[in-house]
């Protein structure tokens, strides 16, 4: 009770702390939300003020204060467009979300119930600090990251080596800008070099016939396997997907598509993947047999062909292979390695910080500001720009800007991205929306997008709820967690059927997200992952509880703060209470099990 | 290669016109769209099938060493092909089963494809139409329409999913979505092999899964009451709760994966027969399961195809289809149908064997294998009324190029699109509708007459009928 009364003092104070600590206050942004007669009247920035100025506006929750720019953006939108918004994330909300975003974990009980008792007005971006510089973060991150580059099938001995070098980016919080130039650039022997080679490596197209004769570059088709590639890194690091240039022109193809690509040709992607015209993965011959996990990146073929026969897409229609940027037009300067060169004029664009800055926005608020994640339409980002009958394609372009320019003012450093938006009350807000929602809200972002954990996390929950770790192979360790690993697919064959049928990318694709169904709720229901844990015995979480804790309220409490991360309101309680009379061993499995089957448990939230 | 078409799969496309969303968070209630449809020409079902058995040979599997058997230079002199009739040659090493079951099946030599490339080929098997990336997003796979379409049949007692996938994952294209049809229409994909989806529940079980259960709904009504405005989606993964575990808790659901030792002898212990196997068990209940596609992976023999020593090859791939396929005709058409007085489940059942393409005939290459052939290759059915004993079209000597089409048009072969608008008239459903208010606004016609390189026919094959 006193304890609330400190938080209820605190809240004012929580409220009126402007967090203006970034570099550029957006107040030229902030003009375009407010129309001119109301523009003397905000002199604040809380909600209340524009709810006063515009008396038919209502919201759905207690006005909320701008933290950053981001705020800015987002508010500033909803009060101008009068959009009523939910109101804040309760401490136990923001605390298993925060937990989860940045570390892919929940929280243990202890962790819970310090951060829930912490009076500190500002523990919330505490929190967010001591997260991101935990090793969970690293985790997480790591094996997102593997995900997306595909760290499976062919990066063969170099695969653990390339795990290590993204713990290192993450833990070191190298510049993002510099691990994609890295990605980028560099060759040689990929079992040694890392990453050199081994993120190109991941797109080879097989060669249609193989020789007589023994030699190995023929195996793999290089000019189809630099489309591939070309394809693949525009779309992981610009957002732009080149798919449909690479076989044809844009015009009298993609007016319906893409404003931006159908001016487009075919022979500017053939200029874009001149960049890597002289790139070659060789696959290495060891012993007189092809060694499949062997191969060697140089750069000594004489250049894109365009002329070359292609295997999966219509014939090569001839024009320049010089390279040349396709955002921009700018070529290598004379005298450069051409990938050095794409590497700097990559990373050098807006578009680069755009891309990822839109793609970590995506993952913690629910859906990017542009989407799809890898289906930019440059030809309608800016409003002045969209040509009739188009809708503009970010919801919100300014914002996107703000947060790119942010990240590359930052030094492209990934957590400081991620501090920004964590610490912004626009992903602060509560999931739950008191009122009518309209589907019409939703680009407003005004209530927090709920997401389904994806597999790695869901395991890893299951564990850390029931406290039944089980040691899983990652290259020579032995690891606990799921999302330590560097290989999921050579997980058991229960953890890699239950992960795979949760959406657990295979890396050898880009990873998809995938809707919830029928399966995966008969697997949460039944599968072993879940149901030999929740027994009481070895340990686990039930066993415990079962042991030290007589009381069944403080029981209940328990397993509820260690399952879905927070207490259990009054007619949970009573359900609760009743089942553990009845049978105290089987009800308290019982519960664990109906706890890890709510969707409470399932998404995050 | 592995590509796999999800590379050309948007996360999620944007409704072109549509600005925003679209088909954004597609959780089940999200959209979709009432449906709305109209007949685009005239089609007459014929309805004869209550299910359909789609076998997909992934992969290729070689049309002139098998079941349109011709004499080549790369021929392995070790097959023992013996006659059938008339016009019929099969090999007794790859297919021993099979030689006894021919008079149940149908062939079709005439084949075409345009596709040579898997993922493509088989994207085209599982959704009856070329790849269009830009449209892709949206196609919903051939068995969501199935399902789509059997819903009003469905029964209060029908807690089966309409569609059930085997070994899709392992296709090149994996699993297809519902596209813009709405989730509940989804495959259930499990892959026995693997151990995913084969789930046992015995009689305690149950009983605890029961408890369990009804907790979980007491609890989730409590946590209604004390917070409202919760996100659609809880309620939405609520619903796919509540359906997996009406099939759970259905004791026709762990029986039909109870697959005894002596059956998964009998049909092959391998993804084939397995698949068979279930897809016997899920016909014989009838409890909602209209359409199982099966996937038997790893017929790309571009090298060794005949090679004994070869972890993987044809003789090794042809017995275990061999086995599977035969022993289904067989125990379908040994089950007399609860339905129809004198008729068995093989008569009420469409079995189709699908593959993307053939291989190249004559010689084997550099690597003693075959590689992708498209200018004929062949597809087989059974049951459902066909004739079994039919052949229709012929290639030349050496199976390299057509020399009968064998069906109502001269020039024009049978592609994949025809096999499906069988498919579709053999279960009732009329094909020549479209769907009109696809997110993208491009009608979605059941059998698309627009091919990936011509005009196509959305005719049904009809003489294996009549």
């Amino acid at each position: 009770m006193f304890r609330l009364l400190i938080i209820g003092l605190a809240a004012p104070l929580l409220a009126q702390d402007p967090f203006h600590r970034q570099d550029q206050i957006d107040s030229a942004h902030r003009a375009l939300y407010q129309k001119k007669e109301d523009a003397k009247k905000a002199a604040s920035s809380l909600t209340e003020q524009a709810v006063a100025a515009r008396p038919g506006l209502t919201v759905a929750g207690p006005p909320v204060a701008r933290r950053n720019f981001i705020d800015d953006h987002v508010f500033g939108r909803i009060e101008r467009d009068g959009i009523p918004h939910a109101r804040l994330a309760s401490d136990e909300e923001f605390a298993r979300r925060a937990w989860l975003d940045a570390t892919g974990r929940i929280p243990s009980i202890t962790e819970l119930n310090a951060f829930l008792a912490d009076v500190d007005p500002q523990k919330r971006e505490k929190l967010v600090d001591r997260l991101l510089a935990s090793d969970g973060f690293v985790d997480k991150w790591s094996f997102y990251f593997e995900d997306l580059f595909r760290a499976g099938q062919r990066m063969g001995y170099g695969l653990n080596l390339f795990h290590y070098w993204l713990r290192e980016w993450l833990a070191l919080d190298r510049p993002y800008h510099d691990v994609v130039t890295d990605l980028l650039t560099g060759g040689g022997k990929t079992s040694f070099s890392i990453p050199g080679g081994l993120y190109f490596a991941r797109d080879f197209v097989k060669a249609l016939d193989d020789p007589e004769a023994p030699d190995a570059m023929d195996l793999v088709n290089i000019p189809d396997t630099v489309d591939e590639f070309t394809i693949t890194y525009s779309k992981v690091f610009l957002g732009i997907n080149m798919g449909c240039i690479s076989c044809h022109d844009g015009k009298n193809h993609l007016e319906q598509v893409n404003v931006f690509l159908t001016k487009k040709t075919r022979e500017d992607f053939f200029r874009q993947a001149g960049f890597y015209g002289k790139t070659r993965q060789i696959m290495n011959w060891e012993g007189g047999a092809q060694a499949n996990q062997e191969y060697t990146v140089d750069d000594l073929a004489p250049g894109y062909d365009t002329k070359a026969e292609s295997i999966l897409r219509m014939p090569r229609s001839g024009g320049s292979g010089a390279p040349q940027f396709l955002l921009t037009g700018e070529a290598p300067r004379p005298g450069k390695h051409e990938r050095d060169e794409l590497a700097r004029i990559l990373t050098s664009d807006i578009q680069f910080a755009r891309a990822f800055a839109n793609r970590i926005w995506a993952e913690l608020m629910g859906f990017g500001i542009v989407e799809p994640l890898d289906d930019f339409d440059l030809g309608r980002y800016y409003a002045k720009d969209v040509p009739e009958g188009w809708p503009q394609q970010p919801t919100n372009a300014e914002l996107l800007d703000a947060l790119a320019n942010d990240f590359r003012a930052g030094g492209f450093r990934f957590k400081k991205l991620m501090r920004r938006i964590m610490t912004s009350n626009a992903y602060g807000l509560s999931s739950y929306f008191d009122g009518e929602w309209q589907d019409r809200f939703a680009s407003y972002h005004a209530r927090k997008f709920v997401r389904m954990l994806s597999a790695a996390e869901l395991h890893d929950a299951i564990v850390v709820a029931t406290d039944r770790r089980q040691n899983m192979a990652s290259g020579d360790e032995k690891v606990p967690m799921a999302q330590q690993m560097s290989e999921p697919k050579k997980a058991d064959k229960q953890v890699q059927g239950f992960m795979k049928t949760f959406g657990q990318s295979n890396r050898d694709e880009m990873p998809k997200k995938i809707p919830p169904s029928a399966l995966q709720a008969m697997l949460l229901m039944q599968s072993k992952v879940v149901t030999d844990r929740i027994l009481a015995m070895n340990g686990s979480r039930v066993e415990q509880l079962l042991k030290d804790t007589a009381d069944d309220g403080e029981l209940l409490d328990k397993l509820y703060l260690a399952t879905v991360s927070r207490r259990p309101s009054a007619p949970e309680r009573e359900v609760g209470l009743t089942t553990l009379a009845k049978d105290r061993r089987r009800g308290a499995e019982n519960l664990q099990w109906a706890l890890i089957n709510s969707p409470e448990f399932i998404f995050n939230y | 290669m592995r590509k796999r078409v999800s590379e050309f799969l948007p996360a999620r496309r944007d409704a072109l016109k549509l600005g925003g969303w679209g088909l954004l968070a597609a959780f089940a209630d999200q959209a979709l769209l009432p449906i709305q449809a109209r007949a685009a020409g005239k089609s007459n079902p014929r309805g004869t099938a209550r299910f359909c058995i789609l076998i997909e040979l992934a992969g290729a599997i070689s049309h002139l060493d098998t079941f349109d058997f011709k004499e080549s230079k790369g021929t392995p002199q070790d097959l023992d092909v013996r006659p059938i009739r008339n016009d019929l040659y099969l090999s007794h090493r790859l297919f021993p089963e099979m030689s006894k079951e021919m008079d149940r099946v149908a062939i079709v030599r005439s084949m075409k494809s345009h596709e040579v490339v898997h993922f493509r080929g088989q994207y085209y098997t599982q959704a009856g139409r070329p790849l269009n990336p830009a449209q892709a997003a949206e196609i919903p796979s051939v068995g969501s329409v199935i399902a789509y379409e059997m819903e009003a049949q469905r029964r209060e007692s029908d807690t089966f999913p309409a569609y059930v996938g085997c070994n899709l994952d392992t296709s090149g294209c994996g699993a297809l979505s519902t596209g813009f049809l709405q989730p509940k229409y989804s495959v259930l994909d499990v892959n026995l092999k693997a151990g995913i989806g084969g789930t046992a529940v015995d009689g305690e079980a149950m009983k605890v899964l029961e408890e369990r259960y009804r907790l979980l709904n007491e609890l989730d009504k409590a946590l209604e009451t004390s917070r409202a405005g919760r996100d659609r989606s809880f309620g939405s993964f609520r619903d796919f709760q509540s359906s997996a575990y009406q099939v759970l808790g259905d004791p026709r659901w762990p029986e039909a994966f109870q697959l005894s030792k002596e059956e998964r002898e009998r049909y092959g212990e391998n993804e084939v027969g397995l698949g068979c196997l279930l897809a016997r068990n899920l016909v014989k209940a009838d409890a909602g399961t209209r359409y199982i596609h099966v996937v038997h992976p790893d017929w790309d023999h571009h090298g060794n195809i005949f090679e004994h020593s070869a972890k993987t090859n044809h003789y090794i791939r042809c017995n275990e289809f061999d086995r599977a396929l035969a022993n289904l005709l067989r125990d379908l058409s040994g089950t007399p149908s609860p339905r129809r007085a004198g008729k068995t489940l093989l008569d009420e059942t469409l079995v189709v064997m699908a593959t993307e393409f053939g291989r190249t005939p004559g010689a084997l290459n550099g690597r003693k294998g075959r590689h992708h052939y498209n200018p004929v290759y062949l597809s087989m059915f059974a049951g459902a009324g066909v004739k079994g004993g039919r052949i229709i079209g012929k290639t030349d000597t050496d199976g390299v190029a057509l020399v009968e089409t064998g069906w109502k048009y001269k020039k024009m072969q049978p592609r994949t699109e025809n096999v499906y608008a069988t498919v579709y008239s053999a279960l009732g459903i009329d094909w020549r509708k479209e769907i009109t208010n696809t997110p993208s606004k491009r009608a979605y016609r059941y059998v698309d007459l627009l091919g990936a390189t011509e005009i196509v026919s959305d005719d049904e094959i009809s003489d294996l009928f009549v």
